[in-house]
């Protein structure tokens, strides 16, 4: 309530003359007594109109709805719902090679990685580079920006180890695309893996996907 | 005028809405579960206006609001409890959904009037006024003119700020102050003659 307080007390500092101060603090106080008396009778009111109903119609399917909303960080329609058996088999996959990964690369030297390999939410599809490419450059993507969200582009040596420092880091991009500067593409490896992360407009990451090129000319 | 005591609950509402942004599974299905009230707020508000709405079609309104409150969530900032929060979306919403129908948003007290719904209410409610469910709301609204009454059942109840509560009258907001005021002043002359009358009373009990 307090905007409505403030609203209060510019009325009553514009309506009543400097002289009647006292009046004033009286007055305000009255109406602060009014106001609290209606702030719990609406509070009261609320919460006996909730009770009221003790059920509503479609209640647990829009519940499932906010649920996976929130699962995708990002608001969805009905008719768009989450493909959860995709997203599973998503999420399996990427725990299989990112354990596979880490146990390869503690253990012994890295295999070498199969240029292409995408691991990754299905929402999203890479479209360049993937796989053995000319040039590592123009880096496009498909899928959903999450309203007032923003893409951002990070890029290893194929061979770093998972954790390892980004050799690059986009800026916050609002388009499913990021053209790198050449002399920073000079300066990679001629492997790499490239991960798309999806931010929502709070900055929460909704999303990712990782994709490894090649370089063929190097 | 002093400040209100904070309610700790609502830094609890707060502690838990930073959660879910941060996607722990917990605070989400919590919160999830929490949000089962806006159905319900919506079902009832549906009742008392006469049903304007099918079901499927408040399933849908549910939904809309639901992802409403999803959409605003990092706005929320603990300033009163959650349940209380989405009320304010809920009741937009459902405006605003009327609004859509072709429906006369700033006449909502007309469709109520038109198709009354009997509900467990105060008895003591002014002619003309939609009687709250609450007793002592509606004897204090009853002091006020239909208008009057309106802004302040939108303020303090629903929440709402005096340019929405413009917005949803169709009026100015400086119409909306002078209503609004106008009804506090009533109710501060009711408060001052009833306590006037009880200071009377007891004086005359005692001796």
């Amino acid at each position: 309530m307090s905007e409505h307080a403030r609203e209060l007390a510019r009325r009553l500092a514009r309506d009543l003359p400097d002289d009647e101060a006292h009046e004033a603090a009286r007055e305000l106080a009255v109406f602060d007594d009014v106001t609290r008396l209606l702030d719990e009778a609406g509070a009261r009111e609320r919460e006996l109109e909730r009770r009221s109903a003790e059920s509503a119609p479609g209640e647990d399917e829009a519940l499932d709805v906010l649920a996976q909303a929130l699962a995708d960080s990002v608001p969805r329609p009905r008719a768009s719902r989450w493909p959860r058996v995709a997203l599973a088999a998503a999420a399996l996959a990427a725990l299989v090679f990112f354990s596979r990964e880490l146990i390869t690369n503690s253990e012994a030297p890295a295999e070498p990685v199969p240029a292409g390999l995408y691991v990754g939410s299905s929402d999203y599809e890479a479209l360049q580079p993937i796989g053995l490419v000319d040039e590592l450059a123009r880096f496009r993507w498909a899928g959903p920006l999450p309203p007032n969200g923003f893409f951002q582009v990070a890029v290893w040596d194929a061979d770093a180890s998972p954790g390892a420092e980004p050799l690059a880091l986009s800026e916050e991009l609002g388009e499913p695309a990021w053209d790198p500067v050449e002399d920073q593409v000079a300066a990679w490896p001629a492997k790499i893996r490239w991960q798309v992360r999806v931010y929502a407009w709070s900055r929460t990451q909704v999303d990712e996907f990782t994709v490894f090129a090649e370089r063929a000319s190097r | 005028m002093n400040p209100p005591p904070s309610d700790p609950r609502h830094s609890e509402d707060k502690a838990l809405v930073m959660d879910v942004l941060e996607g722990q599974p917990a605070a989400r299905r919590a919160f999830v579960e929490r949000m089962r009230v806006v159905g319900r707020l919506l079902t009832a508000r549906n009742r008392r206006m006469g049903q304007p709405f099918q079901d499927s079609e408040l399933a849908d309104l549910t939904q809309e609001t639901l992802l409403q409150v999803w959409r605003k969530l990092s706005t929320y900032r603990g300033e009163a409890s959650l349940e209380t929060w989405v009320y304010r979306f809920s009741s937009l919403e459902f405006a605003s959904a009327l609004r859509r129908r072709g429906r006369q948003p700033q006449r909502i007290e007309d469709v109520e009037a038109a198709e009354p719904v009997q509900v467990e209410r105060g008895d003591e409610v002014a002619e003309g006024i939609d009687p709250p469910f609450d007793q002592q709301l509606g004897q204090l609204l009853r002091h006020l003119s239909r208008r009057e009454a309106e802004v302040v059942r939108l303020v303090h109840v629903d929440t709402l700020g005096l340019r929405e509560v413009a917005e949803r009258l169709g009026i100015s907001v400086s119409s909306v102050k002078t209503h609004y005021y106008r009804g506090l002043d009533k109710l501060r002359q009711v408060l001052e003659s009833r306590s006037s009358k009880e200071r009377s009373s007891g004086e005359g009990g005692g001796q």
